[in-house]
């Protein structure tokens, strides 16, 4: 127990970002509103990001995004074909008290774990975990909103505890 | 060892004695896409032998997703005791043939321990834990279609393991015409 606090004090002095403040919370229950309404969605996918980083497969399709929770949450589905057809269900909930965005993909029977994070400078951040071939791993996902009519969204995997990100999903996508 | 005809006596006991095994639920909630008014009864203080319940009237909408394997249920109501808004999320495992209902309500963004259900007893229940005030007990939610056009649920609450059960949610739901699916 020692031993674990003494590292965990190794590494908060070893970390600058332990000594800076935290920004004050933003109302970030609007942020997600670009992506409200229906989507032309370009997605480009990595089958296997690890095994194979350069094979790519693409899918064309149709992202929407309706306002549930007023304004508190969203659903997201996604149809979209290429190789294969996507069929994607999301849920996103607005937390009031730590002004976060909780993203989860449930999978099955489960709603699985979430990815959180918010927007900070035109660009939300979502840190979670996902599973590559039964290993626990990091999932990052990135939207960017482009004006009011399309954004970017891109999904990584880090393996090694964020010090590096390998892409597996990206998307383009323009309001219908 | 068995003869033959012992273990098919023996296999169609096991087949009575379980109506629940093997049936494929995936449409289960095919018949409550579509828009609802709904009335509500509520007991404000479950599981403290308290008397106190209101009402709550507003409007129930039901969205499926994945080919009907998943479906959300908003429920947007109004009463004395203030505003309710809330989604069910309920989704089909096809392996288990049970559902698992997941609730959220607005502001929040973390889901409680999921029920899990399916067809039984003439409609749809679903059990398992929760917390009250900090203990453990037992949550069951049943729902049952009178028709096409009308439908109702409840909730229970048990605190010594589902031995005793006090009812304390009841919704009566109507489709709005002009909605229906």
């Amino acid at each position: 127990m020692n031993r674990f606090i003494l590292t965990l004090a190794a590494f908060a002095i070893a970390s600058p970002a332990f000594a800076e403040p935290l920004a004050p919370l933003h109302d970030g229950v609007h942020d997600f509103d670009f992506a409200a309404g229906r989507f032309h969605t370009h997605i480009r996918r990595a089958p296997d990001p690890f095994g194979e980083p350069n094979k790519w497969v693409t899918y064309d399709g149709i992202k929407t995004t309706r306002k549930i929770l007023d304004g508190y949450g969203d659903l997201e589905t996604i149809e979209a074909d290429g190789p294969s057809h996507l069929q994607v269900l999301n849920l996103f909930f607005y937390d009031k008290t730590t002004h976060q965005w909780n993203l989860y993909f449930p999978q099955g029977e489960d709603m699985g774990a979430p990815a959180i994070g918010e927007f900070h400078d035109g660009v939300g951040t979502f840190m979670g975990q996902d599973t590559y071939k039964g290993r626990t791993m990091l999932v990052r996902q990135q939207w960017t909103p482009k004006g009011a009519d399309s954004y970017h969204f891109e999904q990584s995997f880090s393996a090694d505890f964020g010090k590096t990100w390998v892409s597996n999903f990206i998307a383009d996508l323009v309001r219908m | 060892m068995v003869s033959r005809k012992r273990f098919a006596l023996l296999a169609l006991a096991l087949l009575a004695a379980s109506p629940a095994l093997a049936r494929d639920g995936l449409h289960d909630f095919d018949s409550e896409v579509g828009t609802w008014t709904i009335h509500t009864k509520r007991l404000m203080h479950p599981l403290a032998h308290a008397n106190d319940w209101v009402t709550y009237d507003g409007t129930k909408t039901v969205i499926p997703a994945w080919g009907g394997r998943a479906n959300i249920a908003e429920v947007r109501e109004d009463g004395a005791a203030g505003h309710l808004n809330f989604v069910a999320i309920r989704l089909y495992d096809p392996t288990a043939q049970q559902w698992s209902l997941n609730f959220m309500s607005a502001g929040n963004a973390t889901f409680g321990i999921p029920l899990r259900g399916e067809l039984r007893n003439g409609g749809i229940e679903f059990i398992g834990p929760d917390t009250q005030n900090g203990r453990s007990i037992l949550v069951r939610f049943t729902s049952k279609e009178e028709n096409a056009d009308r439908a109702s649920s409840e909730q229970y609450f048990s605190d010594d393991g589902g031995k005793t059960w006090e009812l304390n949610w009841i919704n009566t739901y109507t489709r709005t015409k002009g909605h229906a699916q």
